[in-house]
């Protein structure tokens, strides 16, 4: 039995992703959904797991027609799915109503329950959210009761107001398998409980590889593997400023590091260290491919604060640096302002 | 600390020429192009260094101005000075690829190194700056855009307030206002980004709306005419099938019974049958015509199912719309989620914020700490330079300087240059004596051209009272012809 396990589609999300592909973000992200059924088909996967959010709110009947469509061109493949936090089963959802294609098996339901498919010796238990929370934790009825060789756990959540868990918590439900959804990043290694991850990353701050999870199972044996397969990423880039670190050459090393790197992905930049006193960097002119998210500058003027400490002791330098030095003066609020109290000061001193 | 010798190689005009300077007051007095200004400059140097511009600013820079132009190959010299008891020599070459500075103590012969800051250490932290601002003394001059009363203002209030000659407390201040509302600006547009993510959240949004109340309208048109189609109905069912079938029969039943009984055989039958007929096709298209005529102003061809049909397909738009609605909503609120950048942006503004506040309130300790002392001493100075004319300095908030001559206050704006001069003066020497470990030599630079006599001859009398070395520069005869007539010894610098 093959199957793939996806999650957090986000089908209808709008994320930033740079002046060059936020516009086009939002179909790509179809499209990469598109590309996983036609992986199904091609494959001729038995199962696809989608373990919540697979639209990023309350679905539009056209969004679900649309969704529907592509389940229905598969002719080899059922799909299981169950409604996340962001797609929950509201009042009023399409969700209640919608008839679909013949090969997909909704679990909308408030309360667990379980899909047998004997042909395949498989059966899926889930449940969906009725509600954008679910504070309560995992329930000892949850247990695995095995009816067919492999046994299948679909899970949303695991932070504090999304079903609380522990990843061992899960694991010891008995399930052969155990396909989590919420958390966008994926467990790359081989788990039996496992976040395959968002199938595109839909925040700048979904870092690193995104995909889905391939899985085999034969003689109650599941197998697993992620596999990337999101169209772009988001990079953070750190870079360590330097005395000698001055705008161009900090531009020159963005763009190198974007080349490097690859310029259909999408950036944080973050520069740390110290830089010269004298220097500026402006943020506004590192972006050379429009896929820069944002530039996040924390360096700082490099001062000796010992040595002018010293030289100033009792003047107005002197005391500024010392009044940084008590307690609870030590926040990144406190630091910043004291270089820039130290700049001020010495770039307007008398004959200089 | 003491100056004993210098040795010009060559420096501006000068060339192998070299200078004894005693204890006391050395005068070195001289016209206009004599090479006061040259001395000052080179002494500076051998202590500091040369200042270097680089780029565009090399063209004025100390560097090119006192390059020799007739033997440029040769160009710096040589500084004696005692310091802490010992003797110190200072050599410096500026020429390009010029000799290694050296610096060493003449009492034991030991090297010392410039660059690992044992000439800091000798100077006790004196630098270039403190030197300019507080031990040599110029005239006072104005910053551009500064009358003369504010610059001794100014100068009195950013030495009381920040115990430094060159720190400027306002301008500092003034810096962190100006890099604050440059944040701003960055701020509004991180803001404004946001803000345009709402505003088209709200457009689409607005749209959606103008389309549901569209579709509701057009809803409540068809549900209406579902109901006509359903009253319309009953009336004709009313009117037409509940009494005109049962009536229809009765009357056929009572016109043949009527034939039966009065009309005779056989001519009955046939009279039955004929009007039998007559009847049927009479109430048939009575019955015919009452159908078509109801529902006439109506489109014939839309039946009930096709109404409703129409009818739910508005009803499923509504509610395709009212999720998107909800949706989009939703997406609205999300702008008001603060993003990195703006974050950091925002955290240094307030940096900025806190960086102000403590700075003023540090300046107050400060001002507490060493103002007040420095004042008193000032006042003291001025009191005796005045020869009791002015005996308190007062410092107002805001800066506003003005003097006391025994109860009477005096603004700054009504005395005389020569009399700020005298405020300046005695801040001057206040500080240098306070914020310098060691005593300096007093370096005065045509410092006394405003000065009345009476009042250079107090301030000349004062210096040899109270300081160990005087370098004095000037371009008149009445200092030394004052000193003289004092008999205050002192040293003519040339010979």
């Amino acid at each position: 039995m093959k199957f793939i396990h996806t999650a957090d589609v986000h089908l209808g999300v709008r994320p930033d992703a740079g002046k060059a592909y936020t516009k086009n973000r939002p179909e790509e992200i179809w499209r990469s959904f598109e590309r996983l059924i036609s992986l199904c088909e091609r494959e001729k996967t038995d199962l696809l797991v989608i373990a919540g959010d697979l639209f990023h709110r309350q679905p539009l009947l056209r969004e679900m027609k649309e969704v529907n469509a592509l389940f229905a061109r598969l002719t080899h493949t059922k799909v299981v799915l169950v409604a996340g936090n962001h797609d929950f089963v509201k009042q009023d959802s399409y969700y209640r109503s919608f008839r679909w294609a013949r090969n997909v098996f909704p679990l909308l339901g408030k309360e667990m329950q379980k899909i047998e498919f004997p042909e395949l010796r498989t059966a899926v238990s889930g449940f969906s959210y009725w509600d954008r929370e679910y504070r309560e934790g995992i329930r000892d009825s949850w247990k695995c009761r095995r009816t067919q060789d492999t046994e299948i756990l679909i899970l949303h959540g695991g932070d504090e107001k999304h079903l609380p868990f522990r990843k061992r918590e899960t694991e010891l439900l008995g399930y052969d398998y155990v396909a989590l959804g919420h958390i966008h990043k994926p467990d790359q290694k081989e788990q039996k409980s496992s976040y395959c991850g968002a199938l595109e990353p839909t925040d700048p701050n979904d870092t690193g590889d995104h995909g889905f999870i391939l899985g085999a199972a034969a003689n109650g044996l599941v197998k697993t593997r992620f596999v990337p397969f999101a169209s772009r990423k988001y990079i953070h880039l750190d870079i360590q400023a330097d005395e000698k670190m001055t705008g161009s050459l900090l531009r020159d090393t963005i763009r190198e590091k974007i080349e490097e790197q690859g310029i259909e992905n999408m950036y944080r930049v973050e520069i740390t260290g110290f830089r010269d006193p004298d220097i500026e960097f402006a943020a506004a002119s590192m972006d050379p491919y429009g896929n820069v998210i944002d530039v996040l500058d924390f360096t700082n003027p490099s001062y000796d604060f010992g040595k002018l400490s010293a030289v100033n002791k009792g003047n107005l330098l002197g005391r500024f640096i010392q009044s940084f030095e008590k307690e609870g003066e030590d926040g990144l609020l406190e630091e910043m302002a004291l270089y820039e109290g130290v700049k001020a000061l010495l770039e307007t001193k008398r004959g200089s | 600390m003491k100056i004993k010798r210098l040795e010009i190689s060559g420096f501006g005009k000068f060339h192998d020429r070299n200078i004894e300077v005693g204890d006391g007051i050395n005068v070195f007095a001289g016209e206009n192009e004599a090479g006061k200004t040259t001395i000052y400059a080179f002494l500076k140097s051998m202590l500091f260094d040369i200042e270097r511009g680089r780029g565009r600013a090399a063209a004025g820079d100390m560097f090119h101005r006192y390059e020799p132009w007739d033997k440029p190959w040769q160009y710096g010299g040589m500084i004696q000075f005692e310091s802490g008891g010992r003797t110190f020599q200072i050599e410096r070459d500026f020429t390009k690829n010029g000799k290694k500075t050296r610096f060493f103590c003449l009492d034991d012969g030991e090297e010392l190194s410039v660059d690992d800051g044992d000439l800091q250490a000798v100077l006790s932290d004196l630098d270039r700056a403190t030197f300019e601002n507080t031990v040599a003394i110029g005239q006072l001059a104005a910053a551009p855009g500064e009358t003369l009363q504010t610059a001794v203002q100014n100068y009195a209030a950013n030495y009381y307030h920040s115990g430094s000659s060159d720190m400027d407390l306002e301008a500092s201040l003034s810096y962190l206002r100006e890099r604050a509302r440059e944040l701003s600006r960055n701020v509004r547009e991180a803001e404004e980004k946001r803000l345009k993510k709402r505003e088209l959240g709200e457009q689409e949004g607005a749209y959606v709306e103008r389309e549901l109340t569209r579709l509701r309208k057009e809803y409540e048109v068809m549900r209406e005419r579902v109901q006509d189609f359903d009253r319309q109905e009953e009336t004709v069912e009313k009117k037409g099938r509940r009494f005109l079938v049962p009536a229809l029969i009765m009357i056929l039943f009572l016109s043949a019974a009527g034939i039966f009984l009065f009309v005779p055989r056989p001519l009955d039958y046939l009279l039955i049958t004929a009007v039998l007929i007559a009847e049927i096709l009479f109430f048939w298209n009575k019955v015919k015509m009452e159908k078509v005529v109801q529902p006439e102003h109506q489109d014939p061809a839309m039946t009930r199912e096709k109404l409703e049909w129409r009818r739910e397909r508005f009803k499923e738009e509504i509610r395709e719309k009212q999720t998107a609605l909800a949706n989009i909503r939703e997406q609205i609120d999300e702008t008001y989620e603060i993003g990195e950048e703006e974050k950091l942006l925002k955290m240094r503004k307030a940096a900025l914020e806190l960086a102000a506040k403590r700075l003023l309130e540090v300046s107050k300790d400060v001002y507490q700490d060493i103002g007040e002392r420095l004042n008193s001493r000032a006042s003291r100075i001025l009191k005796e330079i005045t020869e009791g004319c002015y005996d308190r300095i007062y410092l107002e908030e805001k800066a506003n300087i003005s003097v006391y001559s025994g109860n009477r206050k005096i603004p700054a704006e009504r005395l005389s240059r020569g009399t700020l001069e005298q405020i300046y003066f005695a801040v001057r020497m206040a500080a240098s004596e306070m914020l310098c470990e060691e005593e300096f030599p007093i370096i005065l630079d045509d410092t006394f051209s405003y000065y009345d006599e009476k009042r250079m001859r107090a301030a000349l009398r004062w210096l040899a009272e109270n300081k160990k070395q005087v370098l004095l520069f000037s371009c008149h005869k009445r200092e030394r012809e004052a000193l003289e007539e004092m008999h205050i010894t002192y040293r003519d610098g040339w010979s």
